[in-house]
């Protein structure tokens, strides 16, 4: 017992000098788009048809199973297939410039819309080799959220 | 199946209407449709309305009612559509199975939309959705797409620019286009940068205007053209999708030209959804009017000028016309009438005689959500 508030009154002091942790981006039905404590991507597994899906989905789209779909950390490997650089303001007032893109990761067999970080933004063409890092987005609305980017591999 | 007629089509000039409401502008469209089909009110049976933003930015809805009203139509089935920029083309659609199916025999179709924001504010849409919470911008998926374009068939900045220039050029002819200046490919590509590599010249712009035609089963009129096929597609998000052709477009084009039994070749001018310019470049290439991969060609060839073998956005598309998301597909039908009837003035294309509109909406995991293909005869 006496451990237990021990621990509680840590916990409290460690909160009291660090920043708040920032609250995750969720998905398109609350769902989680990233395991903060893992630091990975999660999408959905189909146990019945074996394909996986980014965002979660509660029906597998190919074969409708609805029971066997669960929650799985994706591969943190993927390769660029498709981007570009941001060079106005966003309506939710990300600044510019930024790159952006669509990273195929291929373990999973899904494509992830992910943020580039970590080398200019002209560094991020297609077919290179990148890997997944938790990252906050700094936006109008709401200030910052845990979110997160793919960089170049060889920097990783 | 009951044969499908446009009887009158109207619209409002494309720009920035400040002052006027969704209803005010979708009233003028209409009654000048009506007018055109000598129709009266009192014979609508049914009123299909298409509008893709006016819940998040007027706080209106009921909006076909509420133009109905003005109208004095009342007591008729009103359809609120809304397919984002496929919305003024759905309602179309679904006017269409309606009265092929023998439901009503007259509609009032129409598309109405305020979306010019004041200078400097960026139009908010689906700040919801967290690709935008990550920084996701409009222009940025078909910034791909031209990405994806260029590195797989050598398409070029020049012939992308092309299809600005000649789409404004088109529309200096269009006293409804909200742009009536020309550009050269050296402004087209000195422009801003939006989204690389897109610049401010490659994007069409956010607009307020309405335009409406009514629909009538069987022929009332020498001037009337004929809807010889109307189709609605979806996307299918397959995460393994190629950025180059939208599969959805492809489907919707085929079933549109045997429904039809026209073939490609056959269709001599045709507006397109040019929402960027890489944009008629695909759609040039998914409606059949060249191969895959040579829709840059096609474009710089001329080919698509208005004196060209096939006339692509006479009316200067969305890129010089304007583009009320929910009105455009109706501004489409708009031009492609008075371009079949040979009332397009300057812009007319000689003995147009098969046209066709293609145009999308929305974005679902990088593929589109809607797609409409219509192609209309004069006989």
């Amino acid at each position: 017992m006496s451990a237990k508030r021990g621990e509680s009154a840590r916990s409290e002091a460690r909160v009291d000098s660090d920043p708040p942790a920032l609250e995750a981006l969720r998905g398109p039905t609350g769902e989680r788009l990233i395991d903060p404590a893992r630091g990975v991507l999660l999408g959905s597994f189909c146990g019945a048809c074996t394909r996986t899906w980014f965002p979660q989905r509660r029906i597998c789209p190919r074969c409708y199973s609805g029971e066997r779909v669960g929650e799985r950390a994706l591969g943190r490997n993927g390769v660029i297939y498709a981007s570009t650089i941001v060079r106005v303001p966003s309506s939710l007032g990300h600044k510019p410039p930024y790159a952006y893109g669509y990273v195929d990761l291929p373990r999973d067999g899904v494509r992830v819309f992910s943020r580039f970080s970590g080398s200019a933004p002209e560094a991020f063409e297609p077919g290179a080799a990148v890997e997944f890092v938790l990252e906050p987005v700094a936006s109008n609305a709401p200030a910052a959220t845990l979110a997160w980017a793919f960089r170049l591999e060889t920097l990783a | 199946m009951n044969e499908v007629f446009i009887g009158g089509a109207g619209m409002t000039p494309f720009g920035r209407h400040p002052d006027r409401s969704l209803r005010d502008l979708g009233r003028e469209a209409a009654m000048a449709a009506m007018r055109d089909a000598a129709l009266s009110p009192r014979a609508v049976d049914a009123v299909y309305c298409g509008n893709a933003l006016g819940l998040a930015l007027q706080g209106d809805s009921g909006i076909g009612q509420a133009i109905g009203w003005e109208l004095g139509i009342c007591a008729v089935p009103v359809f609120n559509v809304s397919n984002a920029c496929a919305s003024g083309s759905t309602a179309l659609h679904q006017a269409w199975r309606d009265i092929s199916a023998g439901h009503c025999e007259s509609a009032l179709v129409i598309g109405v939309e305020k979306a010019a924001m004041p200078a400097g504010q960026v139009l908010e849409v689906g700040a919801a959705e967290f690709e935008t919470r990550l920084g996701d911008i409009f222009p940025g998926l078909f910034a791909m797409v031209a990405q994806q374009h260029m590195a797989r068939y050598g398409t070029t900045l020049r012939q992308m620019a092309q299809v600005s220039v000649k789409n404004h050029g088109n529309g200096c002819l269009n006293p409804y286009a909200q742009f009536n200046r020309p550009v050269t490919v050296e402004e087209v590509l000195a422009s801003p940068m939006i989204a690389d590599p897109l610049t401010l010249f490659a994007c069409c712009p956010n607009s307020d205007g309405a335009a409406a035609i009514v629909l009538r089963a069987g022929r009332r009129s020498a001037r009337d053209v004929r809807v010889a096929a109307s189709v609605l597609t979806s996307g299918t998000y397959l995460p393994e999708r190629d950025f180059t052709s939208w599969d959805c477009e492809r489907r919707a084009a085929l079933a549109a030209y045997r429904d039809a039994a026209v073939r490609p070749s056959e269709i001599d001018v045709a507006e397109v959804h040019d929402a960027f310019t890489i944009c008629e470049i695909v759609h040039c290439e998914a409606l059949g009017f060249c191969d895959p991969g040579q829709g840059g060609q096609l474009t710089a060839s001329g080919a698509t000028a208005i004196d060209g073998d096939i006339a692509v956005n006479p009316s200067g598309g969305l890129q010089a016309r304007g583009h009320p998301p929910g009105a455009s597909g109706i501004a489409q039908i708009f031009e492609i009438v008075a371009q079949l009837r040979g009332e397009a003035q300057a812009r007319q294309v000689r003995d147009a005689r098969i046209g066709l509109a293609q145009i999308m909406g929305g974005s679902q995991a990088s593929d589109a959500q809607a797609c409409t293909v219509h192609v209309l005869c004069r006989e």
